[in-house]
């Protein structure tokens, strides 16, 4: 009885000793709040866009319920941010794989967009009793405003926006970025579906250069609020970028040479313009020094203008009824190839050939020429059809030079060859060739001008 | 030493004797109980029971020797001639072995001084309520030298100790704990007689604590006769202590007298800029009316005026080199003045009717307390912040411009007016006011800018105990007793200093930037809108808590020659409401008047046994579970605006358990124990002022589950008689055990009161250390001369928490894109930071010098921190706000209170 007991007591000693050695003993550290929409997508922002669309430059709409009589939810990944304060008051959401609208809100120094809709997390919007309409064309939900005296889109309060808004977890992941160039936006917007496809989509494009590298962003002492900067692509064509004063890199140079610029493709009046979130929108910029192009500083120039110069014709294939396929177009101040004759196209290869050029004295070992591809049955085959060439002096064998800036669909229209490389032949004398092809019943016409080496 | 009172014979026709008497500690008057007394001729023999009481029965008639032994105690041995029949020897007095009654007497005093140490929110931090000779070799060692960082007996906030005075309770009904500085110092001289019940064993004075209870005993009689005196040096908060003592033992008209008086001083302490001034009297007066009654007359009180510090940031006290650096003070025309002025006084009288007769004493006492706490402050309104330390005067606020960071930092490395308050600038300001008033009508005027307040906390206490202690047979006593409290408590400010200014404007300074959306908030006193108060003139807020409780005990302990068993049940009822006496602009409808009065009615019930392996060997086990009324301090959300309680109030479940074997050998005594505690439906109140709303918030937790487990260990062994070795330690976990919820309120009444869960699982109780170890020896020379030398450590000891690091934040996201991230802000924001490991190195060294048979003198010197270690973190706490904008866990900074370097403390006593 007597030792049970102690027993017991020696248990009960040992025992209180070992729970003290407790496994469950780590600090309880609050928990992670990770917001979580309650609200549940009922459009996609595409069929949003779809159902409120109008052609009207400034107009605004309310936006109602669904077919079925719910509200208008969606959800979409945020692909814009205004930290760094070039996108003010303006937040991007993206449908998966689908449009991007713009959301206008009026925020304040305490309280910005990026906080709670984070660039890459994913967001759910309760648009019904929201404006929603266009502010000098670009689509957009907001508050009801003025613009030129008529109804218009502007800002909505911080409490209506929060009232609408909700965020659905951390940073979902990647954002894709669409590639895109500068000729095939300029044919978007010539139809509604191709304004409301790429307005305010997140865009990249690439082999592009600014016009004035190592200028500033913005101009931050003039009155503006932003300043206009043009990104050109190797053809030449040019796109707005509208970069504010206020932005946190406004005083930074930009980039040298080609690279990618990055942004919010907005919309204003009736042309594109490119809103960078941050500096790192640029990148990958080369450093070179991008000739501008014009004869000024050419080594060799020859614009067509009055005659063909001193280039030779070399007629390789041409038969009757074609007696020529090169020849000088004053109306239109350029070269001119074609085998229409007869209303057919004729089997032929004719070369229009340089005078020697000597690249030693060049500085950058570039070609450039303007040129316009027309009437061929499509653009593959111009592009086939009308090729760059050079050879050395003394020599016969005409090498390939790469490709040039061609038209993204056969016309009339004059496009900027880009920077064609003439790097193969760096320090030679060389000659160029522009090498018209065609085939019996198959072929168009090519106009070339403004030639330049630098 | 023998201290041999009187035999008496009594008439009696029985052939044999029985010889009755108490054994007793003769340094605290505490009963000695498991002492062992034999009759040397008769070979008969005894053991002291619960009250220290024995019988010897069928004595032969006769002289002989009674021999005390008892394990801590020199043994002593008397000549008692017994007749037939009953013999009562009345009171036997043991010397402690271990000289802990004199030579750790007077440094008693110092030990309790230290306990007058408040962190920042004025909460005041109790050590150990329980220091004093007792023979658990762990609790000894403990209360005098787990130190500097704060030792608390398991863990416990001192509210879990009761303190009693010829039977009262006197602990704080608002706040709890009892405040050791209403005892003046005196601990060593009027109030040296004390019994200690530790933990839950049971007391014959009172049910007690889990965290055990003292009893002081005031009775006159109790006093040694005679003269006592002392002067004492140290480096501490003061630096010169006198004091003296005067018994007349009992009298042959059955009068005893006892006078004491204490006084200390420092012109300005170990740390700059404070000062101390205190006095005190106690006076105990004792008629004996006849065998069985007497009455005792006991009074004490004294004024004390102590400047002190607040803790404050770590890059502070790198800036100026110091970790005693005192941001509470500043030169004034040419004089060091202090900020932080602490004022007490608080007389007590008590009479006792104490009633013994055979194995029974009633001791009936009623008592009345005027308990007055005030604490100056710089207020300021419509100024910059004086405070030297307000953290755009630091260099840290400028870390991102190098020029600024560079001059303030200058500044604070070599201006002392710059790091120090700048008085004669603040009465500049005042001054100006006034020659802006110049010529202005009346209304026009302006106030002043700065003013000194006084935050004062007045309570008046009423209390009446009778209990019960008797002895039924051999076996079995009883102890029982009834009490109430009836308290006043009064809260309010006053003006201290105007400050030369002309008047202050009684508005809530915070409320003010807001002052269009609720114009009224700005009123301390809606009735007396935009009042003008002077000096002495109460502002700001006024309430009283009424508070009554009523309790009653009963206790049934058990000697059995192998068991020794308690148990017992106390049951009470309190009740306490909130009485404004300022309508509040703020909460205009809940702040005038009595607001509800919340009741409680509790209970508690505890056992233990002891069970007697033989005369060496003890195992015990103690058990108590009962529930606690809530504290006043504690339920009102915001006690300085509203009535407002939190919801759903409930009592404090408590649950603790303990288990214990000891051992006494000859030469190797010693316990080891485990215990565990578990508190449920805790509540606790913090207030700070929140830079991120610009208003005083208050904090409260519920439903708070607390866990206290762990080993104490305490061994002494004799090398030889006259050197002992001893250790004490203890592995232990205070912790939080669950998530409780927390409401916020916020002072200036823009915000609503929000309630959220607060995560503190697993989170330890802050600022005690959960290991500690201490290894000393003492050495009783010849010729009276005393030495000890002492190694103590105190490790895993946290800061001390704050709520808003704990919650679970709706926002942050907002500043992470990952999870990872989001996470490791969490961990940064919740992180407990652990406190450095500390050890000190303690010596003394005592001698006791008889001059003639009468006179003697004692020298007691105490070196403690003897390697001079100034980085032991006593007190450290997470601010109550949190950057809610950046999530900068460095916005606000953790502060530190750290102690002192090596001390000093030189005792110079005469007895006669």
């Amino acid at each position: 009885m007597k030792k049970k007991l102690l027993y017991i007591m020696c248990g009960a000693v040992l025992g209180s000793s070992l729970g003290l050695v407790s496994c469950d003993n780590d600090f309880e550290t609050p928990p992670m709040v990770i917001p979580s929409a309650t609200w549940k997508a009922t459009q996609t922002i595409g069929e949003v866009k779809s159902a409120y669309w109008k052609t009207d430059r400034n107009y605004v709409s309310t936006v109602g319920l669904t077919d079925d009589e719910q509200h208008v939810i969606v959800r979409g990944q945020v692909i814009s941010s205004d930290k760094a304060g070039n996108i003010y008051q303006n937040l991007v959401i993206r449908q998966e794989n689908g449009e991007a609208i713009n959301v206008a809100v009026k925020t304040s120094s305490s309280w910005k967009l990026y906080n709670s809709a984070r660039y890459g997390a994913y967001v759910v919007m309760d648009f019904t009793g929201l404006k929603i309409g266009a502010y000098n064309g670009l689509m957009q939900i907001g508050e009801e405003g003025v613009y030129n005296n008529a109804p218009s889109m502007t800002f909505m309060t911080e409490a209506t926006f929060k009232a609408h808004f909700q965020a659905d977890g951390l940073v979902g992941g990647k954002v894709d970025t669409l590639d895109v160039n500068m000729p095939q936006l300029a044919d978007a917007k010539k139809t509604p579906e191709g304004l409301r496809l790429w307005q305010s989509q997140l865009v990249r494009f690439k082999e592009v250069y600014f016009e004035e590298p190592g200028k500033p962003f913005a101009d931050v002492n003039g009155t503006a609020t932003a300043t206009n900067r043009y990104i050109k692509d190797k053809a030449g064509n040019k796109m707005l970028l509208r970069n504010s004063t206020k932005s946190t890199f406004a005083t930074q140079p930009m980039p040298k040479g080609y690279g990618e610029v990055t942004g919010i493709l907005s919309y204003f009046g009736t042309d594109w313009q490119l809103l960078l979130i941050d500096e790192a929108g640029c990148a990958n910029f080369d450093g070179t020094d991008v000739v501008p192009p014009g004869p000024e500083n050419a080594l060799f120039s020859e614009t067509f203008a009055t005659s063909q110069g001193g280039f030779t014709i070399e007629n390789v294939l041409m038969n009757d009824p074609v007696t020529y396929v090169w020849n000088h177009d004053a109306t239109y101040k350029c070269m001119k190839a074609s085998t229409f004759v007869n209303n057919s196209n004729h089997a032929a290869k004719s070369l229009l050939i340089s005078p020697v050029i000597d690249l030693a004295k060049a500085k950058s070992n570039l070609l450039t020429f303007e040129h316009a591809l027309a009437k061929f049955p499509d653009i593959d085959f111009a592009k086939q059809s009308c090729t760059v060439l050079a050879r050395e002096e003394g020599t016969t064998e005409w090498k390939a030079l790469p490709s040039p800036a061609y038209p993204a669909a056969p016309g009339w229209t004059f496009v900027g060859s880009g920077n064609v490389s003439l790097q193969a032949f760096a320090g030679k004398k060389i000659q160029i060739a522009f090498q018209y092809t065609s085939e019996n019943d198959k072929g168009g016409t090519w106009e070339v001008k403004n030639v330049a080496v630098y | 030493m023998l201290f041999l009172l009187l035999a008496v014979m009594l008439p009696s026709a029985a052939q044999t004797a029985v010889l009755k008497g108490i054994v007793v500690n003769s340094t605290s008057g505490a009963p000695v109980s498991g002492a062992t007394v034999s009759l040397r001729d008769n070979s008969l023999k005894a053991t002291t029971g619960f009250n220290g009481d024995f019988t010897i029965s069928s004595i032969r008639p006769s002289t002989d020797y009674l021999v005390i032994t008892a394990d801590g105690y020199v043994s002593s041995g008397i000549e008692v001639r017994m007749a037939a029949g009953t013999n009562d020897i009345g009171t036997i007095k043991l010397t402690p072995d271990n000289y802990a009654g004199d030579f750790y007497g007077d440094a008693d005093n110092l030990v309790f001084d230290e306990a007058l140490l408040e962190d920042e929110e004025g909460n005041t931090q109790g050590v150990a309520a329980l220091t004093g000779a007792s023979d658990d070799v762990y609790y000894n060692t403990a209360s005098y030298n787990f130190g500097p960082m704060y030792f608390r007996y398991r863990g416990y906030n001192s509210a879990y100790q009761s303190v009693y005075m010829n039977g009262i309770n006197l602990n704080d009904p608002i706040r709890g704990q009892f405040n050791f500085s209403s005892l003046l110092g005196m601990t060593s001289r009027a109030f040296r007689n004390k019994t200690n019940a530790l933990g839950i064993t049971a007391a014959n004075y009172g049910f007690g604590d889990i965290g055990g209870s003292v009893n002081y005993n005031t009775i006159s009689e109790n006093y040694a006769p005679g003269f006592n005196g002392a002067v004492s040096f140290t480096n501490a908060n003061y630096f010169w202590r006198g004091m003296a003592t005067y018994s007349t033992g009992l009298n042959s008209k059955g009068w005893a007298f006892t006078v004491s008086g204490i006084g200390r001083y420092a012109k300005e302490g170990v740390v700059k800029g404070t000062f101390y001034n205190s006095g005190g009297l106690f006076l105990s007066l004792e008629k004996k009316l006849d065998n069985n009654n007497s009455l005792t007359l006991t009074a004490f009180g004294g004024p004390t005026q102590r400047a002190s510090n607040s803790a404050t940031y770590q890059e502070v006290y790198d800036l100026v080199g110091s970790n005693l650096y005192n941001p509470d003070w500043g030169w004034y025309q040419g004089k060091k003045r202090a900020s932080k002025i602490t004022e007490t006084f608080d007389p007590t009288v008590m009479l006792n009717w104490l009633y013994s007769k055979g194995s029974t004493t009633i001791n009936t006492a009623l008592a009345f307390r005027s308990v007055y706490y005030s604490r100056s402050a710089l207020q300021y309104y419509k100024a910059n912040d004086p405070n030297p330390t307000y953290y755009r005067y630091l260099p840290s606020y400028y870390k991102d411009n190098e020029e600024e960071y560079q001059l303030y930092t200058d500044l604070w490395k070599h201006d002392e007016s710059f790091r120090q308050i700048n008085w004669d600038h603040l009465y500049e300001v005042n001054q100006l006011n006034n020659v802006y008033n110049e010529g202005k009508p009346e209304k026009d005027h302006k106030g002043s800018s700065y003013i000194m307040e006084n935050r004062v906390n007045h309570q008046l206490n009423g209390m009446f105990n009778t209990y019960l202690n008797t002895r039924i047979n051999s076996v079995m006593s009883f102890q029982g007793g009834l009490s109430a409290n009836i308290t006043k408590a009064s809260n309010y400010k006053t003006i201290r200093d105007l400050m030369g200014g002309e008047f202050w404007l009684d508005i809530d300074p915070f409320s003010d930037r807001e002052i269009t959306i609720a114009p009224d908030n700005l009123q301390n006193d809606l009735d007396h809108p935009n009042r003008r108060v002077y000096k002495g003139d109460k502002f700001g807020y006024n309430y009283d808590f009424r508070y009554l409780n009523v309790a009653a005990w009963l206790q049934n302990t058990i000697a059995l020659p192998q068991w020794d068993i308690n148990y017992g049940m106390n049951i009470s009822y309190t009740q306490f409401q909130r009485d404004g006496k300022m309508r509040n602009g703020r909460a205009p409808q809940n702040s005038l008047g009595r607001g509800d009065m919340l009741r409680f009615d509790n209970a508690q019930v505890k056992a233990g046994a002891t069970y007697k392996i033989n005369g060496r060997n003890y195992l015990s086990a103690h058990a108590e579970y009962g529930t606690r009324a809530p504290l006043a301090d504690n339920v009102f959300i915001a006690p300085r605006v509203k009535n407002t309680t939190i919801k759903d109030i409930k009592s404090e479940r408590v649950l603790t358990a303990d288990a214990s074997y000891q051992w006494i050998y000859r030469r190797f005594r010693g316990s080891i124990t485990a215990f565990i505690t578990e508190t449920n439906n805790g509540i606790e109140r913090t207030g700070f002022f929140d830079e991120n709303y610009n208003t005083y918030t208050n904090y409260v937790l519920q439903g708070v589950k607390k866990v206290y487990k762990g080993i104490e260990l305490g061994m002494a062994y004799k090398i030889t008689p006259s050197i002992t070795a001893t250790f004490a330690g203890t592995v232990a976990r205070y912790q939080y055990k669950n998530n409780p919820k927390g409401t916020r309120t916020f002072e200036n009444g823009l915000y609503p009161d929000t309630t959220q869960t607060v995560y503190l699982r697993n989170y330890y109780l802050g600022c005690t250390p959960n290991l500690q170890g201490n290894i000393g020896i003492d050495y009783a020379a010849p010729k009276n001369w005393f030495f000890n030398i002492n190694g103590t450590f105190q490790g895993d000891s946290y800061v001390t928490l704050s709520p808003a690091y704990h919650e679970a934040l709706p926002e942050l996201w907002t500043q992470f894109d990952t999870e990872q991230e989001l996470q490791a802000k969490i961990d940064e924001l919740s992180h407990q930071q652990k406190l450095k490991n500390a050890f000190t190195l303690n010596a003394s060294i005592g001698k006791l010098l008889y001059v003639n048979r009468k006179v003697s003198l004692n020298f007691n010197l105490s070196v403690s921190n003897i390697l001079n270690n100034k980085n032991i973190v006593t007190w450290a706490y997470q601010q109550g706000r949190l950057d809610t904008k950046n999530y900068n866990r460095d916005a606000y900074p953790n502060k530190f209170s750290y102690a002192q370097g090596i001390k000093v403390f030189f005792n110079c006593g005469v007895r006669f």
